[in-house]
């Protein structure tokens, strides 16, 4: 012991456990501020919230005020600050201060087991506040066990390299203890708006290019299994690829991945610069806090479905991209704050019993709440194409009726779903904040100079009845082109194409869904959804396509006016070739009548696509459900 | 007709001044053996008032000579100009007018008639003299060897003049009198001298020579060829009255002579053959590596000019610099140099265009530059910054057979629009979306696509033509990546050295003024949009309800919001007390421009504060590798109002990046001077990998 020692508060941690330096800094400034009598300052252990690093944890928890309390008698299961001279020792259990000790439940400290754990949605706070070090997301879309425990002690390692190495996976349990996984969703990008993306296998590979659209920075690292290391991948122009900058292999030393990642960072912006006027007006990014009101906007997520969770999901961002204080609820047990919320919207209207008395107490102080009524709601499945429609399940039913106000993703399920006298809403998943600047961009930019025609087709097997319209529909789109030079360009999840476009050397084929600038370069859009996307509020290429008024043309084997947003009549389900020929030959043949059906779509989803529509739609929302309250 | 292929008639008129007449006479015949020229000489006497002269011509007459020596005697004085008409008549071929004070040299005539047989609209030649209007050489070589003083060494400037000379025969508006080469072509196309107008003396030959230009001659000087003049001896006394005579005569006749004159004297067309022979006065040491700068157009600003300063400072002890750049009349090449008898300071203008160059490939940049490796052999060749040369220098490079680096000091050579700002507003990442660039340089250059195509192409050739690329950031050497296949092992990042005193740098952070004042950022650097002054401007507007001061150090270009404390422009050695002065905690550097390196960050650092700067580009670069600081997307002011309000709120973050800051090794030039003249001094280097013509067999 030294000197300096005797005289300068000590950090009593267990072993193995870590606090950031700025919490130690904090606990250090309010003790010397405490009262004399007061022995110690204690940040208790927290576990990680997924998608955050104990470093990320601890730097937002010093930008809290702090919230001290006196310690419970007994161990501590927290790092301590102690006056000199006040014995302490550390058991089992955690630390034993022989005097009163304050906790401040602002701050926190790392146990080895508050990383690790089963993966959720990523939070806001998995960013740094102070950024300065760059986020890596290993994102897969497989739950491969070997990448995951992979990726998992890579991104322990990133972070005690200054870089912030997330995990998204689905795999059960990705071993890690300074970083908590989080799910390998759109919103996991949009949240921690990561500087470089590794992509795990290909399909996270076509995620990310998809997710990182409106991320001009972000760049992209291929998994190779048979690479030793890290390479880099020229991104010289005509040669690049996309974002993707660099391969990395299963042998990788972290710090050279680590030293690869601050290059990427630094180089050049891999997307396209923006046409928004640069003075952009001022806006924070919003993110949960601890609440010290009651949230403008609460979501709850009744059923828990993959489907539903990203409905809950893009819900919330709506609500923070709006500059709304947001809270996402547990249905189990919602927080009691959420009773006075100014918007309560309840994804899926079989809720647990907490759920539904909190709604009625909200009934019963005129509070408005909505609620989004999901496949899983109906008495039986609807699903498929051929029209069948269904009741609400008793219990689904009851809270419809109380609350007064359903919303549907999809026109498809309004269409598929009987209910009682309830003001009804369509809402397809509106476009996030960013990708609605992104694409307000992009349509302000010339469109094709010629015809070129997208389509968006997801076939199932043989017997799939999409199969048969969309056979009819690549007939009548064949003769409607004779020999002319128009390209067509295929999205989705075409399975096997159809006959007539076998050997056309005028297709090309992208798995997987048209980003914004692939659906710019359309002139017209065939949209042949599959059944349970078209029910869920996909596919979002039909609002692109109304984003950037781009004609659509219905080719699905139910009405048109089904469809996701409202489109003109297209030929009816089982129509021939002939019909197609009769409808397309229009619209491939006339640029006039092709801007005035894009404008026409543009007016019916302005509400959805407009940056300042989707910026006050919580706003709509909330006043449609207080006009029923 | 005449008979262009005739032997060359070299008229010498004689009136006054025997020893003139018997010097010049004995030194055209001293010479005639060693002429390869066919020649005669024809002497007429004006009928001299002296009769040494008649005396002279008459003994030389008498005697045998290598080439036929003809004296003619005027039975009356005739006057200057008649009776060079006469010499004319006579002429069959071409004709040398040479005065009777002139000297001539080793191999004069052959030159000159080289010269007037070197294109076919030559209609004069004029060589260099000690005293002949503009061919009069400067005032340090007439020195050198007393071209004015009763004994010069004739010969000696001669060799001089000789071996220096660019050989470049510059054209003028019209030749000079003393010594003029005329062609049996222009003679019969003009028709000889104007007697009636110019009988008295004086102007008759510039009268002839702008009659020929206007019948499409040009009038060369050889600029290889000295032949000593002493000047004023022809008409004594009535010299000024007849000079201004002729000029008003010419002034008369032709409108456009007095501008086009002065035009030349301003853009001297022999300034370069001049500076060649001055320079050769004062050679170098061959000890000392010559090393071209070649810079873009300097400013008072441009960290790319301070930096250059302080790298030819520091290797001031063993190499020899000059420095060429564009000027808005032409390029100026300045050199600096230790000769034996100490150091030599001298600035050329070189012949540009009246405006800088703005096409991708423009041949007088190219010319300036092989103007300046021709008036004095190069060691190397530092190229700094191709604006306002186009990238014509490169074609010259490729002729070289010495060390070429490139200093990556911005993203030129990856698009004329090098600030890399899409639209000015925001880093374009360099697309590989033709129509983004397409709008773009619409926008900002009204160019088409096409001439991005182009330039890129052209500046491909500096791949092969540049031995090695010098890049003060990683990432500046990756943004060129992005454009150009360059060969990784011809890399080099050296950073650059700080260009203010690192000697008093703070070590220690002022935690009292981190911890407990106020929290004040300061914005140093010039206030427009390639350095981010509007996203200042929205910061100070959105924090000024925080108490948190944002200050701007520097010239305001644009205008600064009412929230932005503004303080004018600074000296960048001062920005560290001017920091302590304000009391501010972080530097905010929110320019959306990809920064290659970012000099006012190391100043910063030696001021001991922490930087906020954009994610991307060598700030972003440095940031991350310190620590000291913050990133953000300079497109998104709302990020730095977030980060700027959590600072606020978290001292010890500012802390500890103050921390990094201060400890963060800031190098001088001096700490990396040595990798520079390893470059330059790379004769051995190995062959490069791929070459383009010219340099292959290197």
């Amino acid at each position: 012991m030294t000197d300096d020692d005797a005289v300068t508060p000590e950090l009593v941690l267990p072993p193995g456990w870590s606090v950031d330096p700025l919490v130690d800094d904090r606990l250090r400034r309010l003790l010397a501020e405490a009262p004399a009598e007061v022995a110690g300052l204690a940040a208790p252990a927290t576990v990680l919230a997924p998608g955050t690093s104990d470093r990320v944890a601890a730097e937002w928890s010093c930008l809290e005020p702090p919230a001290l309390v006196p310690a419970p008698p007994g161990p501590l299961a927290a790092a301590v600050v102690v006056r000199p001279g006040v014995t302490h020792r550390v058991d089992a259990d955690g630390v034993v201060v022989d005097g009163d000790v304050l906790v401040d439940e602002a701050a926190s400290c790392h146990a080895p087991d508050g990383g690790g754990g089963a993966a959720g949605t990523a939070v806001a706070q998995g960013r740094p506040p102070f950024p300065c070090r760059p986020v890596v997301l290993l994102l897969s879309a497989d739950a491969d066990p070997t990448r995951a425990a992979w990726a998992g002690a890579t991104a322990d390692a990133l972070v005690a390299l200054d870089v912030e190495g997330r995990v998204a996976s689905e795999a059960p349990d990705v071993p890690t203890t300074r970083t908590r996984p989080c799910l390998p969703t759109r919103q996991a990008v949009e949240a921690l708006r990561p500087e470089v993306v590794v992509a795990l296998d290909p399909v996270a590979e076509i995620w990310a290019e998809s997710w990182c659209a409106p991320l001009r920075g972000t760049t992209v690292v291929r998994w190779d299994p048979d690479l030793d290391g890290v390479a880099l991948v020229p991104w010289r122009l005509g040669v690049a690829e996309g974002r993707v900058r660099a391969t990395v292999g299963p042998t990788a030393d972290p710090a050279e991945l680590a030293a690869v990642v601050r290059r990427l960072v630094a180089g050049p912006l891999p997307g396209l610069p923006h046409d928004a006027p640069a003075t952009v007006a001022v806006s924070l990014p919003g993110r949960p806090r601890p609440l010290r009101r009651p949230p403008q906007l609460a979501v709850i997520d009744a059923h828990g479905d993959p489907a539903g969770r990203r409905r809950a999901e893009a819900l919330r961002d709506l609500g923070i991209d709006a500059g709304r204080q947001v809270q996402v609820v547990d249905p189990a047990a919602p927080a009691e704050e959420v009773a006075d919320a100014d918007l309560l919207v309840v994804v899926g209207a079989a809720v647990p019993p907490a759920t539904a008395e909190l709604v009625a107490t909200r009934r019963a102080a005129g509070l408005p709440t909505v609620v989004e009524v999901r496949r899983a709601d109906l008495d039986r499945d609807v699903g498929g194409w051929p029209d069948v429609v269904a009741e609400l399940r008793p219990e689904a039913a009851a809270l419809v009726a109380l609350v007064g106000t359903a919303t549907f993703a999809s026109r498809l399920l309004r269409h598929r779903t009987v209910l009682g006298p309830t003001h009804r809403h369509v809402l397809p998943t509106p476009l996030s904040l960013p990708l609605a600047h992104r694409v307000e961009d992009l349509r302000r930019q010339p469109g094709p100079s010629r015809p070129v025609v997208g389509w968006h087709l997801e076939l199932g097997d043989a017997g799939d009845p999409a199969r048969r319209t969309a056979e009819a529909v690549a007939e009548g789109l064949a003769l409607a082109l004779g020999d002319a030079d128009v390209p067509i360009e295929v999205t989705g999840a075409p399975g096997t194409l159809p006959v007539a476009l076998y050997g056309d050397d005028r297709v090309s084929v992208v798995a997987g869904p048209p980003g914004p600038e692939q659906v710019r370069r359309w002139s017209l859009l065939l949209a042949t959804p599959g059944p349970d996307d078209a029910l869920d509020g996909g596919p979002a290429a039909l609002l692109l396509a109304g984003a950037l008024e781009v004609p659509v043309v219905w080719a699905a084997p139910v009405d048109a006016e089904r469809a996701l947003v409202p489109l003109p009549a297209s030929p009816p389900p089982g129509a021939a070739p002939d019909a197609w020929v009769e409808h397309l030959t229009p619209l491939l043949e006339d640029a006039e009548r092709r801007a005035e059906a894009g404008a026409a779509l543009r007016a019916e989803v302005e509400g959805l696509v407009a940056p300042d529509a989707v910026a006050t739609l919580p706003d709509r929302l909330a006043r449609r459900a207080e006009a029923t309250t | 007709m005449t008979d262009a292929a005739a032997p060359v008639t070299v008229v010498v008129p004689a009136y006054r001044g025997a020893e003139d007449v018997r010097r010049c006479l004995d030194s055209v015949l001293r010479h005639a053996p060693a002429t390869t020229t066919p020649f005669r000489i024809l002497a007429i006497d004006d009928c001299s008032p002296e009769p040494e002269v008649t005396a002279v011509l008459a003994a030389l007459a008498e005697r045998d000579h290598p080439v036929p020596l003809l004296v003619e005697r005027n039975e009356e004085n005739l006057g200057f100009v008649r009776t060079v008409d006469r010499g004319l008549r006579q002429a069959p071929g071409d004709v040398v007018l040479l005065n009777a004070d002139c000297v001539v040299t080793a191999g004069w005539l052959d030159r000159l008639a080289d010269a007037a047989r070197s294109r076919p609209d030559v209609a004069s030649v004029t060589p260099l003299t000690g005293s002949g209007s503009l061919c009069t050489l400067p005032a340090t070589v007439a020195e050198r060897f007393g071209l004015h003083g009763p004994t010069p060494d004739v010969d000696g400037c001669a060799e001089l003049v000789a071996a220096a000379s660019l050989r470049i025969r510059p054209e003028v508006i019209a030749g000079v009198g003393f010594c003029m080469y005329l062609t049996r072509t222009a003679l019969d196309a003009t028709g000889g001298l104007d007697l009636e107008s110019f009988g008295a003396g004086y102007g008759e030959e510039v009268d002839w020579c702008l009659r020929a230009g206007r019948l499409g001659f040009v009038h060369l000087v050889e600029d290889a060829t000295f032949v000593h003049h002493r000047g004023a001896g022809s008409f004594g006394a009535e010299r000024e009255d007849r000079t201004a005579v002729a000029a008003g005569v010419l002034r008369e006749r032709y409108r456009f002579f007095r501008p086009a004159n002065r035009q030349e004297r301003s853009h001297d067309p022999l300034a370069a053959p001049f500076a060649a022979v001055d320079l050769a006065l004062a050679p170098r040491r061959r000890d000392r590596p010559h090393v071209l700068q070649v810079l873009h157009a300097p400013s008072a600003y441009g960290g790319t000019e301070k930096h250059l300063e302080a790298l030819m400072e520091a290797l001031a002890d063993t190499h020899d610099f000059s420095v060429l750049h564009p000027v808005d009349s032409g390029f100026l090449l300045t050199t600096r140099w230790h000769a034996p008898d100490g150091p030599v300071a001298r600035e050329l203008l070189l012949p540009g265009g009246s405006t800088r160059v703005h096409r991708s490939w423009d041949e007088v940049a190219g010319a300036a530059l092989q103007l300046a490796v021709d008036l004095e052999p190069v060691d190397a060749v530092h190229v700094h910054n191709l604006i306002g040369h186009s990238l014509a220098p490169l074609g010259v490079l490729a002729t070289l057979d010495v060390p070429v680096v490139c200093s990556v000091h911005d993203l030129y050579l990856a698009c004329p629009h090098h600030w890399l700002l899409y639209r000015n507003q925001s880093a374009c990442g360099i697309p590989d979306d033709r129509a983004t660039c397409e709008r773009c340089l619409a926008e900002v250059m009204d160019r088409p696509i096409g001439f991005l195509d182009e330039f890129r192409r052209l500046a491909g050739l500096a791949v092969d033509v540049v031995d090695d690329w010098v890049f003060p950031t990683r990432s500046a050497a990756d943004h060129l990546l992005r454009v150009h296949d360059l060969p990784e092992d011809r890399l080099h990042i050296i950073e650059h050295g700080s260009l203010i005193p690192v000697d008093g740098r703070r070590h220690d952070p002022d935690e009292d003024l981190v911890r407990h004042a106020p929290l004040r950022v300061a914005f140093p650097g010039r206030g427009w949009r390639k350095k981010g002054l509007h996203v200042a401007n929205a910061v100070a507007d959105a924090l000024a309800d925080d108490g948190i001061e944002v200050h701007h150090l520097g010239e305001l270009r644009e205008a600064a919001s009412e929230h932005l404390v503004t303080h004018g422009p600074y000296r960048n050695e001062e920005l560290p007390a001017l920091l302590d002065e304000i009391g501010a905690q972080v530097v905010l550097l929110p320019g959306p421009y990809a920064e290659t390196f970012g000099q006012v960050m190391t100043e910063a650092l030696v001021a001991g504060r922490p930087v906020i700067g954009a994610r991307y580009g060598a700030l972003g670069e440095r940031i991350t590798a310190s620590g000291a600081g913050w990133t953000f997307d300079p497109e998104d002011p709302g990020e730095a109002v977030a980060l700027l309000r959590r600072l606020d709120r978290c001292r010890a973050e500012v802390l500890r990046a103050t921390r990094c800051a201060t400890t963060t090794p800031v190098p001088t030039m001096a700490d990396v001077v040595d990798r520079y003249a390893d470059l330059y001094d790379r004769a051995d280097r190995p062959a490069p990998t791929t070459r383009i013509g010219g340099r292959g067999d290197r």
